[in-house]
């Protein structure tokens, strides 16, 4: 566990010390600055109800792109390096390696969505937002986060190309959010593959959160989607291992 | 056969198995279920696969026993076990979901008596529901729908913009493509509504699960305008309209029946022109005081001798209520240029109400209705007392005008109003009451015109009767049915240099002050260096 937390740790600095982290941050807030400018915008002028709905919903689609960026290197920097043959041969466990690198890229991600919080205080100071849809929200925020992470992070582990790695990482966020709701629309798709995919739709579970309500359903989903994304992971890295 | 020939053929084995096992997948993804053709494929693929391991079983050993063949099976039985076991979580969690409302006047949680109502259902309920883009509500019609789907998950909603679907929305019949639509059909049986709102929707859905149609009665024999007259002032649109939303319509002649029939989910008098009998007033009020259901629409009295003075009488002495002798004049809300022409929302307040959110509804030469008896708190011992609610009220700039001299120079000269004389509104248009210890209705219009075919296709005029209705024949279950409060939430900003002032912080300061950091930790790292 010990191991675990040394390694967020140090990955968590080389983040904070290398300009892309800050770059990436500085273009996710300022895109998704000017959505929520849209949005206040419309909500005063057509005195609708004040919420962060939309501009949640855009900066998980902002993450879908953004998140791979993040992990891109995480993996397969080490790869590229030959340091992970050295950090597999050390007493750390491939989950401890694994763990660690997802919580570092975790800890980034919600440095990233921290300052985002203005955003309802300023519902807060000009008008009476209601909270509960607001916490919800970004309680579905950070779950989506830590799936979305994970995604990049075995992306990361497929390949020791950053450049490969951040594309399989889109690839990947943008299966579990457009398209694994396509067959919904063709008829002739069987009603199981509907309800199954139905159940892997990152939006279908999305869209509860956003409303203001915290369904089991949801919350289990982005937790096991998560744990079997890493575990997948783990399984590559110990392959990498028995293979050599 | 030599060993290298038995390797050779043993490669072309394995190769084959690859391309039938390709091909079964292939024609399974294709035709989308099992076939000769792919059954086939996938037996061949097992047959040569099968030859292969007779012809090669040293190869085949070493490779099963192979570290890689070990290591590899393991993590993938591992693999399958772990989504096995999330894959039996989440189908737990999708067959027993849980769900927290945690919006402050819980919007997203439905009523026990909805819950009810859905309990009644077999079967799939399918909403399709037509929201113009102009007009906002359709997420929070979603949201709503959503509910209801939680709780019954065969339900089935389809959203469509009638402004941008011309041909799905003339084949579903909607013909207001301002305003929303919303089907929900159950079987061959169908209701349309115009508001997402959980009154609006149970109560259609408390109408689908009805097995027989309310019947309603219209009392005929003193001249009321007809059900079947298609002309300005009959009540043939209304009667259609009341049909396609699953009521049975019928005439009542009290002459000549003893008593309102017993099927009678309610009776509607509209505006008799000669007085009713002693003898009908008795039959209809002993209906009434029986728990049943009344909607009395009156137009101001051209001469008062010929209002019904024994139904008068039972409305003041039983109900506490009267219809005054005055044509109300509105001089704030008015569709112009009549001032006898008032205009008014329902009240959001009252259960008719909130089912109707920013609806308009305009009368005719309306008269007021007023409370008799002085109104009484309604406490559990007071309970017998009937409630008096309005449900349409005139503005504070309006008055009930008595004066039948200044009427009649309409519109040459409008009346004013007379200190001691007129009423000083705001005043009832429509009302209605309710006795909570023998369930019997009353709703009470001062006006006729509103709902007659010159009118009743007009703004909310026809929902008005038709909601009213609706409240008049519901089932006990959903009296207690109430939205829960809605807060008006907003947010404002009246000056542009706040509104500048927030674009500067969000937008560029913001993402300036993360770059100023990254800058900062940059160079501090090239000086450390």
């Amino acid at each position: 566990m010990r191991n675990m937390f040394a390694i967020a740790k140090r990955e968590l600095q080389s983040f904070l010390v290398s300009p892309i982290a800050y770059l990436v941050t500085a273009a996710f807030l300022l895109i998704s600055g000017l959505y929520f400018w849209f949005t206040l915008n419309w909500m005063v002028t057509y005195r609708d109800i004040p919420t962060v709905r939309y501009t949640v919903e855009f900066m998980v689609v902002v993450f879908v792109f953004a998140a791979p960026l993040i992990t891109m290197r995480l993996l397969a920097q080490e790869r590229r390096m030959g340091t992970l043959e050295l950090v597999l041969t050390s007493p750390v466990k491939e989950w401890e390696l694994v763990m660690g690198k997802f919580f570092a890229g975790f800890a980034l991600y919600l440095l990233m969505v921290l300052p985002t919080l203005l955003y309802p205080l300023t519902l807060e100071i000009f008008g009476n937002p209601d909270w509960g849809p607001i916490w919800s929200s970004y309680l579905g925020l950070l779950l989506f986060g830590a799936v979305l992470t994970a995604v990049g992070l075995l992306a990361s582990a497929l390949t020791e190309n950053q450049i490969v790695a951040a594309v399989l990482g889109v690839a990947g966020n943008l299966l579990l959010w457009f398209f694994a709701g396509i067959p919904t629309y063709d008829p002739s798709s069987s009603p199981r593959l509907i309800q199954i995919l139905k159940i892997l739709d990152l939006r279908q579970h999305l869209d509860t959160f956003l409303s203001g309500a915290l369904d089991t359903r949801d919350i289990i989903y982005c937790l096991s989607m998560t744990a079997f994304l890493l575990f997948v992971t783990t399984r590559i890295l110990e392959a990498r291992r028995w293979r050599a | 056969m030599n060993e290298q020939q038995r390797t050779r053929i043993g490669n072309i084995l394995l190769a084959l198995a690859l391309v039938a096992l390709l091909v079964g997948i292939g024609s399974l993804l294709v035709e989308r279920r099992l076939t000769l053709w792919n059954e086939l494929a996938f037996g061949i693929a097992g047959a040569l696969l099968l030859a292969f391991i007779i012809l090669e079983p040293v190869r085949t050993r070493t490779w099963v026993t192979s570290r890689q063949v070990r290591y590899g099976s393991n993590a993938l039985l591992m693999t399958l076990a772990l989504l096995a076991v999330l894959g039996v979580a989440n189908f737990l969690a999708d067959r027993h979901p849980y769900r927290i409302d945690v919006t402050a006047n819980r919007t997203l949680s439905l009523s026990p008596q909805t819950i009810d109502t859905l309990h009644l259902f077999q079967g799939p309920i399918r909403v399709v529901a037509f929201f113009p883009g102009s007009i906002g509500g359709r997420e929070r019609a979603a949201d709503l729908l959503d509910q209801y789907r939680y709780h019954y998950p065969d339900l089935q909603v389809e959203f469509h913009d009638p402004e941008v679907e011309f041909a799905r929305a003339q084949e579903w019949g909607v013909t207001d493509v301002w305003r929303p639509t919303i089907f929900i059909v159950y079987g061959d049986r169908k209701e349309t509504i115009h508001a997402a709102t959980e009154i609006e929707i149970t109560s259609a859905l408390v109408r689908l699960a009805r097995k027989e149609k309310p019947k309603v009665y219209f009392i005929t024999g003193h001249g009321e305008p007809a059900l079947d007259d298609w002309g300005d002032f009959g009540l043939s649109t209304l009667k259609e309209r009341m049909e396609q939303e699953g009521l049975e319509v019928a005439p009542l002649n009290l002459l000549i029946t003893a008593t309102v029939p017993s099927d009678a989910r309610a009776v509607v008098l509209v505006g008799p022109l000669q007085a009713m009998k002693p003898e009908e007033v008795e039959r209809l009020t002993a209906y009434v005081d029986g728990g049943g259901s009344a909607m009395i629409l009156m137009d101001p009295a051209i001469a008062p001798e010929d209002e019904s003075p024994a139904l008068n009488e039972w409305l003041e002495k039983e109900w506490g209520v009267s219809f005054r002798q005055d044509v109300v004049i509105d001089i704030a809300n008015y569709a112009y240029p009549m001032p006898t022409v008032p205009a008014a929302s329902p009240i959001a307040t009252h259960p008719v109400g909130q089912g109707m959110p920013g609806a308009m509804v305009y009368f005719v030469e309306a008269r007021s209705i007023a409370q008799v008896a002085p109104p009484e708190e309604v406490t559990e011992t007071t309970t017998a007392r009937p409630t008096y609610t309005a449900l349409i009220r005139t503005s504070a700039d309006s008055w009930g005008e008595t004066s039948r001299d200044e009427l009649s120079r309409i519109p040459q000269e409008w009346p004013q109003y007379t200190e001691g004389e007129d009423t000083r509104g705001p005043l009832d248009l429509v009302a209605t009451l309710e006795n909570r210890e023998t369930g019997a209705r009353l709703a009470l219009f001062g006006d006729v015109h509103f709902c007659t075919n010159v009118a009743v296709k007009d703004l909310a005029n026809g929902d008005l009767f038709m909601n009213t209705l609706n409240w008049l024949t519901q089932d006990e279950t959903l009296i207690s049915l109430r939205p829960n409060e809605d807060i008006a939430r907003y947010v404002t900003i009246r000056s542009n240099l706040v509104r500048n002032a927030l674009f500067l912080v969000l937008v560029i300061l913001l993402p300036l002050l993360v770059l100023g950091i990254g800058g900062i930790v940059w160079a501090a790292r090239r000086v450390r260096r």
